[in-house]
């Protein structure tokens, strides 16, 4: 994938941050997936761009939660 | 909606509730703006306590704080330095500096690019204040435009270090994207991160002793503090959950709570928000449930969304907990839920009943349509999805939409929605139309309008299609009464009252005044007070207020003109006082823009300079925050008169180029009072030269139709050219009819040029009479300002008449105001020449221009090569040399030279 589609095309994030909670969430994060394991929640999703993956990321700041990690994964 | 958005937003939010006093960083914030920092950045997630610690900060502070609580739609260039501007404008000496005002002009332009001008511009205002003051950005994550954080740094990094005349301090839930690595390293940021914020043990324990009426164990004190991590909001709502647990559960259940809850590795916030919710009653959790669709609550509204009463029971109740309220208004009658709590809330609704979300938006819509709050109404309608109901919404309210709310926050709304819904919602059309008409016609208004048209014409219902008719002719007549069409105007107005139906009282007020507004431009002032008046009794009929207040302000400057000054002004007077009557803000009420700007006129006459200047001022606040073109104008150009009339020159022709600014381009009437009042401006200066060249210009512009101020000016402009017999002659036929035609305060205003250009054409005795008959109307109407501004030769031709006995206290009293620099208490006549100075027996002295012309008539030089050698036009000289002759009472070259030497002046 180029430089250019990379930022073009929507991509899969996984992001994992401290502490679990449950799916009701998941609206909460632009409909990202929610699944716990061992005092982790990892949120999962495509965000259609940058600014998508940015929105998703301030709301978990707004929250107060730790993120631990952010990746990009490629299909 | 808040009465008063504005005032909310620029609100310092009381301190309320605070157990904890942060001693420590409040020292922090003191010691970093003593240092001279530029930035106080308060970085931290929510929940930690941010905002109260500056509240608290303020509340003991001695410097002078601004507050603004920023929000996501502030998130344009436009608004947010429209409020940044608002927000200092509530300190005083701020306020009284007039600063922010170039700003705010800039936002009305149309292209809005960096405002670095017009920031460098607030910076030197601002460092001409006498104190230093703050500025407190609060929750500044809500601005994610670049172009705001662009400025904002150019603010920052321009701010005069040395002498702070301003500290911003900003909270945020993340770092802002400026350059603080770079002001870290030059000591120029003070910063507060999570880290400082949180409760330490002490903290901890001393807020739960305060929250809770039972004591906790060091240990389990201990455990709640590791758990929270110190975080304010987590031990808020762990302490309201242990407080509930006790109260209905008795001691071991909160033993048991702290136990499960460090124990626990489920998300925080998760957790607590899901503990204090279900330690809410039933009723109380679902009055929750269906508020959280409100941006703002209070007790009427929530009423109508749950769909029955008692709401204020429950807003008492949870404001007590306060935890999940936040308080708008410093009367607690408007609400807010805590964002996260909202947040949280709206998850339970959508989760457990998703499918009463339309009722309770459609519930939400109606209440605010029928308290006439048509913006609030749209949006719960399209969050209901219900495009109908947006229809009725703005059905019944496109008036009172325009006139109690800011136009272009009105504009954005209509743009908001997809086109086709507009124009398939003949009333949603219409409410746009008159939109549009008011704030910003001057593009695309005629597509728009032909658009209407063509919707309303597939309207079915015979009746519905006339009425919408009738407005659009309403609209037509307004746009032609702004463009100066009187005559097209009226027809409109005729035409749109036929197809008006009876029971559209607002629609009736406004086309009665678009009539009057029309009449007066034609000069047909009494029929003009006559629709006014008309208008106002249908106002009253039907007690809707703002066409009150609207029609009030007409019907006062119709009587203004016609030298009513007293009548004028009390009805103003009233005009504010019933909208103080309704307990609301004044700034809901943008139409006093007209009554304010009044007011500063008819003080103008009265010489009451001060007062003037600072009314206009509150008029063209109130007229820019409405954004409707004709206000902003008026409110404007009253404010340049005001200027000008003070001596204040230089802020004078700034207004007026403003107002030209702003509205030149919608009206060519509009860019013509401006050119007229920059004209009066030069003359007020002394500066006829000019004025004559820009009085020439004019009537290349614009067409030979003369109305009332023309005449004014052209009469002023005469006298000051020395022009007398061009005065008296086109006077002695005009003034008669002026007074016939009720045109009473031109007339007034016209007399002391006749009595002075008779005077110094050496008819003293008819200089006299006129002067009298002037005295005599104007005595009681207190007119001041016409006599003063006329200096020396009128405080002489006063003094005559007053030595007749004619008038004696009035004219005391005029002279008294005249603050002549030889003014001496010795009684009159006694001492009449010398002054000492050069040809001091003319009755004007001659100008510096007009001397220079003098020295170079004394010359070789011809007409023409004087010209040249001046570098003016040879009609300019010409004009010069003839009131230097009518001055010297000569007919030639030689004899004006002779005349001049023997009066000393070459």
């Amino acid at each position: 994938m180029t430089n250019k589609q990379m930022w073009k095309s929507p991509s899969f994030y996984e992001i994992q941050v401290k502490g679990t909670f449950d799916e009701s969430w998941s609206d909460w994060f632009g409909g990202f997936t929610i699944t716990r394991e061992d005092g982790k929640t990892l949120l999962a999703g495509q965000a259609i761009d940058q600014a998508a993956l940015l929105g998703i990321l301030a709301k978990i700041n707004d929250l107060g939660l730790v993120i631990l990690t952010v990746m990009r994964i490629d299909h | 909606m808040p009465d008063n958005l504005l005032a909310t937003k620029v609100h310092v939010p009381p301190l309320h509730g605070n157990l904890v006093s942060r001693t420590d960083l409040v020292t922090r914030l003191n010691d970093g703006i003593a240092r001279g920092c530029r930035l106080t950045l308060i970085s931290a997630p929510a929940g930690y306590g941010k905002s109260t610690l500056l509240s608290e900060w303020q509340a003991q502070s001695n410097l002078q704080v601004a507050w603004l609580s920023l929000e996501k739609g502030e998130n344009t260039p436009a608004r947010f330095w429209t409020y940044f501007v608002a927000a200092l404008n509530t300190i005083e000496q701020v306020q009284q500096a007039n600063i922010g005002s170039s700003i705010l002009q800039a936002l009305r332009a149309p292209q809005s690019g960096s405002m670095e001008v017009q920031i460098t511009e607030l910076i030197n205002q601002l460092s001409t204040l006498n104190d230093p003051i703050c500025l407190v950005l609060d929750d500044l994550h809500a601005l994610s435009e670049s172009q705001i954080h662009q400025d904002l740094i150019f603010l920052i990094e321009h701010l005069p270090q040395d002498s702070h005349s301003l500290h911003l301090l900003a909270t945020s839930r993340m770092d802002p994207p400026w350059p603080l690595a770079r002001w870290r390293s030059r000591r120029e940021l003070n910063e507060l991160r999570a880290t400082n914020l949180r409760f330490g043990y002490e903290e901890t324990e001393q807020f739960l002793q305060g929250a809770l009426n039972f004591k906790l164990s060091p240990q389990e004190i201990a455990a709640l503090q590791d758990r929270t991590e110190g975080w304010i909001a987590g031990l808020q709502m762990a302490a309201f959950s242990m407080q509930a647990r006790l109260n209905k559960q008795g001691p071991e259940s909160v033993s048991l709570f702290i136990k499960t809850f460090s124990g626990s590795n489920r998300f925080i916030l998760d957790y607590l928000l899901d503990e204090v919710f279900s330690q809410q009653s039933e009723e109380l959790r679902s009055f929750m449930y269906q508020t959280s669709i409100l941006d703002q609550l209070t007790a009427p509204l929530c009423d109508a969304v749950i769909d029955k009463p008692g709401s204020q029971v429950y807003l008492d109740q949870l404001e007590r907990a306060n935890l999940f309220l936040i308080p708008l208004d410093e009367e607690q009658r408007w609400y807010r839920y805590h964002n996260l709590f909202g947040e949280f809330l709206r998850k339970q609704l959508k989760q457990f009943c998703p499918g009463r979300i339309p009722e309770l938006q459609q519930r939400a819509s109606d209440w605010y349509a029928e308290n006439h709050m048509p913006s609030a109404a749209i949006h719960h309608a399209l969050a209901a999805g219900d495009i109908d109901r947006v229809h009725q919404a703005v059905a019944g309210n496109a008036l009172a939409m325009l006139e109690n709310a800011e136009l272009f926050e009105v504009l954005r709304n209509f743009d908001e929605l997809p086109s086709h819904q507009v124009s398939s919602n003949p009333w949603l059309c219409m409410a746009y139309a008159w939109a549009k008409a008011y704030a910003d016609p001057s593009t695309g208004m005629n597509e728009l309008l032909q658009q209407a048209e063509e919707v309303f014409d597939n309207v079915e219902k015979e009746s519905e299609r006339r009425h919408l008719s009738s407005h659009l002719a309403a609209i037509k007549a307004y746009l032609a009464w702004m463009n100066g069409e009187a005559e097209l105007a009226l027809e409109f107005v005729q035409r749109a009252m036929e197809n008006l139906p009876e029971q559209d009282w607002a629609a009736r007020t406004h086309l009665l005044n678009i009539k009057g507004l029309a009449l007066q431009y034609r000069g047909d002032f009494r029929e003009a007070t006559r629709s006014f008046e008309a208008a106002l009794a249908v106002g009253q009929k039907v007690g809707r207020i703002h066409e009150i207040l609207h029609t009030s302000s007409n019907l006062a400057f119709a009587y203004l003109l016609q030298s009513h000054l007293h009548e004028a002004f009390s009805l103003c007077q009233i005009t504010v006082y019933k909208t103080e009557e309704t307990g609301q803000s004044l700034q809901r009420f943008p139409v006093l823009a007209f009554a304010y700007a009044t007011k500063s006129n008819i003080l103008l006459e009265w010489n009451e300079l001060e007062s003037a200047v600072s009314l206009a001022r509150q008029g063209v606040a109130l007229a820019e925050l409405w954004g409707q073109a004709d206000a902003v104008h008026f409110a404007l150009t009253s404010l340049s008169e005001a200027l000008g009339a003070a001596g204040e020159f230089e802020e004078a022709f700034a207004v007026n180029q403003r107002a030209m600014q702003a509205t030149g381009s919608i009206s060519p009437w509009f860019a013509k009072i401006s050119a007229e009042n920059e004209i009066m401006l030069l003359l007020a200066k002394g500066d006829v030269l000019e004025a004559a060249h820009k009085f020439s210009e004019f009537f290349s512009t614009f067409s030979e139709e003369k109305n009332n101020k023309q005449m004014f000016m052209e009469m002023s402009l005469r006298y000051q050219q020395k022009r007398y017999l061009d005065v008296v002659k086109t006077l002695e036929k005009t003034l008669d009819d002026l007074q016939q035609k009720g045109w009473n305060l031109l007339w007034i205003k016209l007399l002391p040029i006749y009595a002075l250009s008779l005077q110094a054409l050496g008819r003293a005795e008819e200089a006299q009479q006129a002067l009298e008959s002037c005295l005599a109307a104007a005595e009681p109407e207190g007119y001041v300002r016409i006599f003063v501004e006329r200096g020396a030769p009128m405080a002489a031709l006063l003094k005559s008449i007053r030595s007749r006995g004619f008038k004696y206290e009035y004219i005391t009293k005029l002279l008294a105001a005249f603050n002549l620099p030889n003014e001496t208490p010795k009684p009159e006549r006694a001492n009449p020449a010398p002054l000492g100075a050069a040809g001091a027996n003319l009755v004007e002295p001659l100008s510096e221009r007009e001397l220079e012309v003098l020295r170079l008539l004394n010359s070789h030089l011809s007409v023409p090569e004087i010209a040249g050698e001046m570098m003016i036009a040879p009609s300019t000289l010409r004009t010069h040399i003839r009131n230097i002759y009518l001055e010297l009472d000569v007919h030639g070259r030689l004899e004006a030279l002779q005349k001049a030497r023997d009066l000393g002046l070459i």
